[in-house]
């Protein structure tokens, strides 16, 4: 009696496993005739798709660092697309609808980046906004592809451009454009004859890397290039090498703690030379870290100048000033950008489905965000000017405008 | 055994069988399977740390060092020749071999804190080495379009598909884990951590025994590796970190020491509890390490154990069964 | 070239100081329970936020007072932690449970700081900052005060050990920690002790690095792991010999990167660490392997 039993039970389980797999197998027949299949893009989750339109809210959804290595990015993007959402909201929201945040914290890590995007998506959201690394923002685009949903990060490596994904949008111009501006400045401005660079071994110092030594072969600039290490807290040996090679002009592409203790090393160890930097210096964050007289007369690019005198800037600034109560820095305009741009285009979509909010951010052109003018691009690059501005007495002052290509 | 036992036995089966093959479809959500997916690798690593640190109780904090040769064999062997990726998952098995000796042979003159301090160094240098050999590995901007698995132009390219994929390795090293823990060697092991002069005298050759155990904790790494990049399709030197190498070991202090099915728990609750603590929002972080910190401290044979427990004891006093009867690890 | 040798000895110097020190630190725990104190960098994070962001930026006290408060608050901490962790969990069967116990504790302490204190990463104005000139020879006042207090912190511990009941109590746990039961010493007091000693070495630690790394919650990541490199090289588990493991650290990196790439400074140090716990697990001047 009981045999019988199990053989029954397990007869069942073994039918209604062959009719949930064979449903499932329609489904990924279907979806695999459009897609190459050696990769890991094709999409089956079209189920989740539909559900971004109902309801009386619009959800976007942002991949965030709050906890992880580097917590302070984390609550300026978070701060930003907040501040974006709130005041879309109180104008009346998107479409008619109010526009509902979901954040979600990657750790900065990249499976649980994969595992965030994959979390949104489920929840309906029309758009992503984040990861910011650039490393995450590459190890989510095949999930971003399969769920079909656009993403907009904020990771600036050039490697992000070659991946060719139709549904990965970039909300900050790319370092190939900020390194070639740095190098361009330094010699063509500043003169400089031959040029130090002091690089982050990871995919955003070496990134810049390649893009100087192009641009050095190209011109004829002798080019000394001393990596370092995220973490590494003691940089004597990189510097009195540059001092050895006469370097005139010194560009520092690294991030935040790193170009702190530069400043402080380059001022104390006497290194005589102009020095253009990679964004991180026109923060307050590393302004806060640094005396006025480590830094005084650097040349940073960056997109985001917080002494701007332009309109839209100007009212960014009061706006958040007014909600936090602190000064914005790259990461929170850059972020706010990104926030405005995504509603904008779910707003032209006059939807929020996400194949047409895709369609209207790749529509999306001259539209002004804190951060430039944006204007997507066949590569999906929104922004293509950056600003190069100077510190004097810890306070970045706006010099110039410039945009390549 | 009685037929009774041995019916109930295959009810229990059937009906963990039905579950797991229904578990996709009951969800209905890609989320849930990216998470349950991340457990399964998880799962086969603990597995593999289990024999080292649980078993033979010597504390291996390179993990990470492991899991990321394993990773970066596979996909840079496959991305070099185009060849399979189940031949790349052989090149992986075939340098955990290696590791193993590699780190075995140390492992038999240096013990306990030593041991601990060589792992760390192994993993860091692991790691440096694959951020600074750009040209060969691909350096800090990581491996991209690593390609997935497949079997007779079969690809399982989507979370559902490489979730039954994971499920039947995870099964089968599973059930090997499980032959091991329980035979000889899983014995043996067990009594080189216990009272390893004891084994000398009964003509064990400690030395073999100790290798062989490196070995099979860094084959198991090396496929966890393996699967953890055909299953991301991208790697990066970043993600494998002192940080990382100490979850497994935390994994497996949560599930119990040596206990096999403790491994599947402790994987389950580290890589899924901060999913289901996200509501906390900012705090969930603290509020994860806090419960476990106090589960560390509270119920040091696991959770599993805690809950094994809990069950008996709810089960006897409602007189379903008695207390001698058995069930357990 | 010469003066680029010298400058890069002076700095390896100062940074084998602070290694040194860090060896320090946890080698005290590491006698008294036989256990690794993997929060180590973080107790140091802490104290460098006590004693910057609260004491200094937010209460405004003079920097000696903070020095003080700070050094109060960690003796506390540190007594905390032994009583929350190290007595319950070391004389579990295995002591994986205890160094897990560190290591969460460390990942709690990091969010503690973030959540309390804010991601802002930041310095105290004009802390040993400034620098000497010696003919074109540049050192900087961080980097003088960071050997000197080193040197005084070794100094006082000695005698501590040496000349005081406690201290001596404390070197007998080391030794034998049934015979020091049985001689009427209360062992679980002596490991509370302790590790509030290791705490205000660490909160020392803090407060030598800030002109160096700045505070941030990341800053003490590195130097956690090298000091462990150090104490092997020197011999584990005593002390002249982590000192002169850390200096030796300290000093080698910075000169290999003469020679190698740069990016590979941090291989050094753990290359150095596997090579001696293969060549020569006893270090320097470790008695025994």
């Amino acid at each position: 009696m009981k045999k019988k039993l199990v053989a029954l039970l397990a007869a069942g389980a073994l039918v209604v496993s062959m009719m949930g797999c064979g449903g499932g197998g329609d489904k990924e027949t279907a979806s695999n005739d459009s897609s190459e299949p050696t990769t890991n893009s094709p999409a089956e989750n079209t189920e989740n798709n539909t559900d971004t339109n109902s309801g009386d809210t619009i959800k976007i959804g942002l991949v965030s660092m709050i906890t992880g290595d580097n917590p302070l990015n984390g609550e300026r993007m978070n701060q930003g697309v907040q501040l974006a959402v709130d005041e879309v909201n109180a104008n009346g929201g998107v479409l008619g609808k109010q526009v509902e945040l979901e954040i979600v914290d990657d750790q900065t890590l990249q499976d649980v980046a994969v595992t965030c995007v994959q979390k949104l998506a489920a929840d309906g959201v029309a758009g992503i906004i984040g990861p910011h690394r650039s490393t995450n923002a590459i190890a989510v685009a095949d999930t971003v592809a399969s769920l079909q949903v656009p993403l907009l990060t904020g990771g600036t490596s050039p490697s992000i451009a070659d991946l060719e994904n139709p549904y990965l949008f970039r909300g900050r111009a790319s370092d190939s454009i900020f390194a070639e501006a740095a190098a361009d400045y330094a010699v063509k401005n500043l003169g400089a004859k031959k040029l130090g660079l002091f690089y982050n071994n990871d995919d955003f110092g070496t990134g810049a890397l390649g893009v100087v030594q192009a641009y050095c072969e190209e011109n004829n600039i002798e080019l000394v290039a001393e990596g370092h290490n995220t973490g590494d807290k003691d940089f004597t040996a990189q510097i009195m090498k540059m001092q050895t090679e006469g370097i005139d002009c010194a560009l520092i592409w690294t991030h935040d703690p790193e170009l702190a203790i530069h400043a402080r090393q380059i001022y104390e160890l006497g290194l005589e030379c102009q020095v253009v930097s990679s964004p991180g210096v026109t923060m307050s964050q590393v302004l806060g870290m640094v005396e006025a007289d480590y830094v005084e007369g650097w040349y940073g690019v960056t997109d985001f100048v917080s002494t701007s005198t332009q309109e839209n800037v100007v009212e960014f600034i009061d706006a958040f000033k007014a909600a936090y109560g602190i000064e914005p820095e790259l990461y929170a305009a850059s972020y706010y950008g990104c926030a405005k741009v995504l509603l904008q285009a779910i707003e032209d979509a006059g939807s929020a489905d996400r194949e047409t909010v895709k369609e209207a951010l790749e529509k999306i052109s001259d539209m002004t965000v804190p951060n430039g003018t944006a204007t997507c691009d066949e590569n999906h690059d929104l922004i293509h000017n950056i600003n190069v501005a100077k510190i004097e007495n810890l306070t970045p002052v706006f010099i110039e405008s410039v945009s390549v290509e | 055994m009685s037929g009774k036992k041995r019916t109930r036995i295959y009810i229990l089966t059937a009906v963990v069988l039905a579950l797991i093959i229904l578990l996709p479809h009951v969800l209905h959500n890609d989320y849930y399977m990216v998470v349950i997916n991340r457990i399964l690798i998880n799962t086969i690593v603990v597995l593999g740390l289990n024999f080292i640190t649980g078993l033979t109780g010597q504390m291996n904090l390179g993990t990470a060092g492991i899991y990321a040769l394993g990773a970066y064999s596979s996909a840079l062997f496959v991305s070099y020749t185009n060849l399979s990726p189940w031949l790349g998952l052989l090149v992986a098995i075939l340098m955990g071999f290696i590791i193993g000796r590699a780190l075995g042979y140390p492992s038999l003159r240096i013990r306990g804190v030593y041991l601990s301090l060589t792992t760390i160094g192994f993993a860091e240098v692991v790691r440096l080495l694959l951020a600074n050999l750009a040209d060969f590995t691909g350096g800090t901007t990581g491996l991209k379009n690593i390609p997935c698995y497949s079997i007779f132009g079969f690809y399982f390219n989507t979370q559902t598909r490489m979730y039954y994929l994971f499920v039947v390795m995870a099964a089968i090293a599973f059930f090997i884990a499980w032959r091991i823990v329980h035979s000889k060697w899983g014995r043996v092991f067990k009594s080189l951590r216990d009272n390893i002069d004891a084994v000398e005298m009964t003509g064990v050759d400690v030395a073999n025994m100790k290798i062989r155990a490196f070995t099979i904790a860094a084959i198991y790494g090396t496929i966890g590796g393996a699967m953890y990049a055909h299953f991301m399709g991208y790697i990066n030197p970043s993600t494998f970190t002192v940080d990382l190498s100490t979850n497994y070991v935390i994994m497996l202090m949560v599930g119990g020491l040596e206990s096999v099915v403790g491994c599947l728990v402790g994987s389950a609750v580290v890589t899924g509890l901060p999913e289901i603590l996200r509501f906390l929002g900012d705090y969930y972080q603290i509020v994860f390490n806090a419960v476990i910190l106090l589960g560390a401290i509270f119920f040091p044979n696991g959770w599993l154990n805690l809950a094994v427990t809990g069950v008996k004891k709810l089960m006897y006093r409602m007189g379903i069964r008695t207390a001698e009867s058995g069930g357990g690890k | 070239m010469n003066t680029i040798i010298l400058q890069l000895l002076v700095s390896g110097l100062a940074m084998g100081f602070i290694y040194a020190l860090v060896g320090i630190e946890y080698t005290l725990i590491w006698n008294s329970t036989g256990l690794l104190n993997f929060s180590h960098d973080k107790l140091i994070t802490l104290g460098a936020y006590i004693f910057g962001a609260s004491m200094v930026l937010q209460y405004g006290l003079s920097k000696p007072l903070a020095i003080l408060v700070t050094f109060v608050v960690m003796f506390l901490l540190g007594c905390l932690v032994a009583l929350g962790i190290f007595n319950p969990l070391r004389n579990m069967r295995s002591n994986i449970f205890a160094v897990m116990g560190t290591i969460i504790l460390g990942r709690i302490i990091a969010e503690f700081i973030r959540l309390y204190w804010g991601p802002v990463p930041f310095t105290v104005p004009d802390w040993l900052t400034g620098t000497f000139n010696f003919g074109g020879f540049i050192v900087t006042r961080a980097n003088v005060i960071i050997c000197g207090v080193s040197a005084l912190v070794v100094i006082t511990l000695q005698c501590f050990l040496t000349f005081t009941k406690t201290g001596k109590a404390m070197r007998c746990v080391a030794q034998n920690k049934k015979a020091a039961t049985l001689m009427g010493i209360n062992v679980s007091q002596n490991i509370c002790i302790t590790t509030g000693i290791s705490a205000i070495i660490c909160s020392t630690i803090g407060f030598l690095t800030i002109p160096l790394f700045t505070i941030s919650t990341t800053m003490a990541a590195t130097i956690g792991l090298k000091g462990f490199s150090a104490g092997v090289i020197g011999g584990f588990g005593y002390i002249p010999g982590v000192i002169v493991g850390g200096i030796f650290i300290g000093i080698v990196e910075n000169l290999a990167v003469a020679v190698l790439p740069a990016v590979y400074k941090d291989v050094v140090s753990f290359a150095l660490l596997i090579l001696f716990l293969l060549v020569k697990p006893s270090g320097f001047l470790g008695k025994r392997a």
